[in-house]
């Protein structure tokens, strides 16, 4: 026993006591029992008086005073494990954490700690400040903190959307989502915003060997931010629907964007293209269509725009058919993307600049998208493994939206189809 | 009813009377039969919130409870802030009151305590914000009369650190808790919460000394 549970140990209720505190607490409730009866007597009275004459009163806060506690919330125990550096608390995190550079402050001691089986911690102390970087998988804030900060603003660093909090332009927390993963950087002292963000652009959660092997700052496996700063819209979509039903039943049912105006006839012309290109290719429309085909009973697709804006348009289409004599429907997904400028096509290899490091990466944020799944998470890894990410090389396999990559992972099994995971 | 009847019947002007007083006795039965509606209403509303009927024989029961269960660790937090049994005995008593009064639904036996702890900090730092400590210290009082030097010099050494250190030491020596739970249960920063248990057993000092060598 430690000294001071040996002392805490002479604080303990006496009988007296808690005779006391019980018997106070049972007559508190007992006061609150009968002025609640009081209440509601006269309350009825009155509401009653007023429902006679035809008045009809709703609500009742009136009598209801909420207690000032603190919401329960859930605690969970915590082990922690120190190591020795960055690269070793990487490999027993299973993901990489980088050390941060531009520390505004002298560093004297860094500490590196595992905290449960997948918070990453790393620990700057100086004599006048203390900084510490989280980093654990999905996008839950990580970082400990829950001061309520009179200030709280995001700002755009790098391409992710870092929020600040603090007071009066000095903050205490940065927090942020990179690659499937949930950063945060706190400071004791406070830094001013120009500070944090030298240390997050400088690659705060990145791979290390981003920076430690390549030697190359900020170097990604995608590219993304050509779609970060886009301009609104000018242009009007126009839905169109196409809906038929053949002579054997077989019931067609398509919609599809079209921009309005005529300087958008490529885009448009491409839609059309691709849509009959992609359909084709899982279920040979046209040859259902025809008279007489007997195979198909239905085919029903629709769209949702994912970014619309002046310079690019992203398009998730989604659909299901049904074939005569089959067990389960099959599920249709593809995507449009289309640089309106340049007039064509952007193709997901246009975006991953790192084919291999993109590879790598996947399983993160497929764990990330999956979130407490394990069978769908494993099974995502498992057709991403067993193709080589394939798919990667194939068109029309993601879509763009607030600025961020969604891209397909197709599962084998056809009913569950297709996954959109973020990689950005 | 009947007898309202019989009068009237009797009455010089019978029949007119009679269609007023069964208007106003219309009326009464309209206003008796809402007023109940709504008193049912009313206390449905009123008692929603407790979740379960709060009844009296319930509440003494879960007070009772809670006191076996978290009284002592509620009432050495509570003594750790204010240094004095007589202010402890009353935040041991509004945390009760407070927790009875909310009757949130816990996940655990440790969630329960958890939050209790808090609201008693909570509590008990409100405290020491609008009144000064009193200058009685039983726990100093009763070590010294056991002539314990060394848990009086400990306590010293507890009570001279501030307010924001003595909570985290206790919360880690006194229950257990861990950085990030003690962190939760404050509602500070984990870092903070760590520099401050650092600062109170400075530089160079073992685990499980403060500051000056004194062990805890």
């Amino acid at each position: 026993m430690t000294k001071y549970r040996e002392l805490m140990g002479h604080i303990e209720m006496t009988e007296e006591m808690k005779e006391r505190v019980l018997g106070n607490v049972d007559a508190h409730f007992s006061r609150k029992a009968r002025a609640k009866k009081r209440v509601i007597a006269s309350a009825a009275g009155i509401l009653a008086a007023a429902a006679v004459f035809g008045v009809v009163i709703f609500g009742r806060s009136v009598l209801i005073h909420e207690t000032d506690v603190p919401e329960p919330e859930v605690l969970g125990i915590f082990n922690e494990q120190e190591y020795s550096s960055a690269k070793e608390l990487s490999e027993a995190a299973g993901f990489s954490v980088a050390e941060i550079d531009h520390i505004p402050f002298e560093v004297e001691q860094t500490v590196y700690r595992l905290i449960g089986k997948d918070l990453a911690e790393i620990e700057y102390s100086g004599k006048k400040d203390m900084l510490t970087f989280r980093k654990s998988a999905g996008t839950e804030d990580n970082s400990g903190d829950y001061t309520e900060y009179k200030e709280v603003r995001e700002v755009q660093a790098d391409g992710k959307t870092v929020t600040l909090k603090g007071e009066n332009g000095t903050y205490f927390l940065a927090v942020w989502q990179e690659e499937g993963f949930s950063c945060s950087l706190g400071d004791a002292s406070g830094l001013d915003e120009e500070s944090f963000l030298e240390m997050i652009t400088d690659g705060a959660g990145t791979n290390m060997e981003d920076k430690s092997e390549s030697g190359e700052k900020n170097q990604r496996c995608i590219d993304i931010s050509r779609f970060s700063h886009l301009t609104d819209a000018s242009y009007k979509v126009i839905n169109k629907k196409i809906e038929e039903t053949t002579k054997n039943k077989f019931v067609y049912s398509l919609s599809y964007p079209q921009l309005a105006d005529a300087e958008h006839r490529e885009v448009n012309e491409y839609i059309k293209e691709t849509i009959n290109s992609e359909l084709n290719d899982v279920v040979e429309v046209d040859k259902l269509r025809e008279k007489g085909t007997s195979v198909a009973t239905d085919l029903n697709v629709d769209y949702e725009i994912k970014t619309k804006s002046e310079e690019f348009i992203s398009i998730y289409f989604r659909g299901i058919y049904h074939m005569k004599n089959t067990a389960h429907p099959v599920n249709i997904s593809f995507c449009i993307n289309y640089d309106l400028k340049e007039k064509k096509e952007v193709c997901a290899t246009d975006i991953v600049v790192d084919r291999e490091r993109f590879i790598k990466q996947m399983p993160q944020w497929i764990k990330a998208y999956s979130d407490k799944d394990s069978e769908l998470s494993s099974g995502l890894i498992h057709a991403v493994e067993s193709h080589g990410y394939e798919q990667l090389g194939e068109k029309n396999n993601f879509y763009i939206e607030d600025g961020e990559f969604y891209i397909r992972i197709t599962m084998p099994a056809g009913a569950i189809g297709y996954h959109y995971v973020k990689a950005s | 009813m009947e007898l309202i009847l019989e009068w009237n019947r009797n009455h010089p002007h019978g029949q007119e009377k009679d269609r007023r007083f069964a208007a106003g006795s219309l009326l009464q039965r309209v206003y008796g039969w809402l007023k109940g509606m709504m008193a049912a209403a009313l206390q449905r509303a009123a008692v929603l919130p407790f979740r379960k009927r709060a009844d009296r024989e319930a509440v003494n029961q879960l007070a009772k409870k809670y006191m076996e269960q978290y009284g002592n660790a509620v009432l050495r937090l509570a003594y750790s802030y204010l240094h004095n049994l007589q202010d402890a005995e009353d935040i041991l008593q509004e945390t009760l009151l407070k927790v009875l009064e909310a009757r949130p639904e816990f996940e655990s036996d440790s969630h329960e305590k958890a939050y209790l702890l808090k609201t008693a900090s909570n509590l008990a730092k409100n405290r020491i914000d609008y009144n000064k400590r009193r200058e009685a210290d039983e726990l100093n009082d009763e070590l010294v009369a056991e002539e314990r030097e060394d848990l009086t010099f400990v306590w010293e050494a507890v009570k001279s650190l501030p307010d924001t250190a003595r909570e985290v030491i206790h919360l880690f020596y006194q229950e257990g808790y861990q950085m990030a739970e003690i962190a939760k249960i404050l509602g500070r920063k984990e870092s903070t919460v760590r520099s401050d248990l650092k600062r109170a057993r400075g530089e160079g000092t073992p685990e499980n000394h403060l500051e000056g060598g004194i062990r805890l």
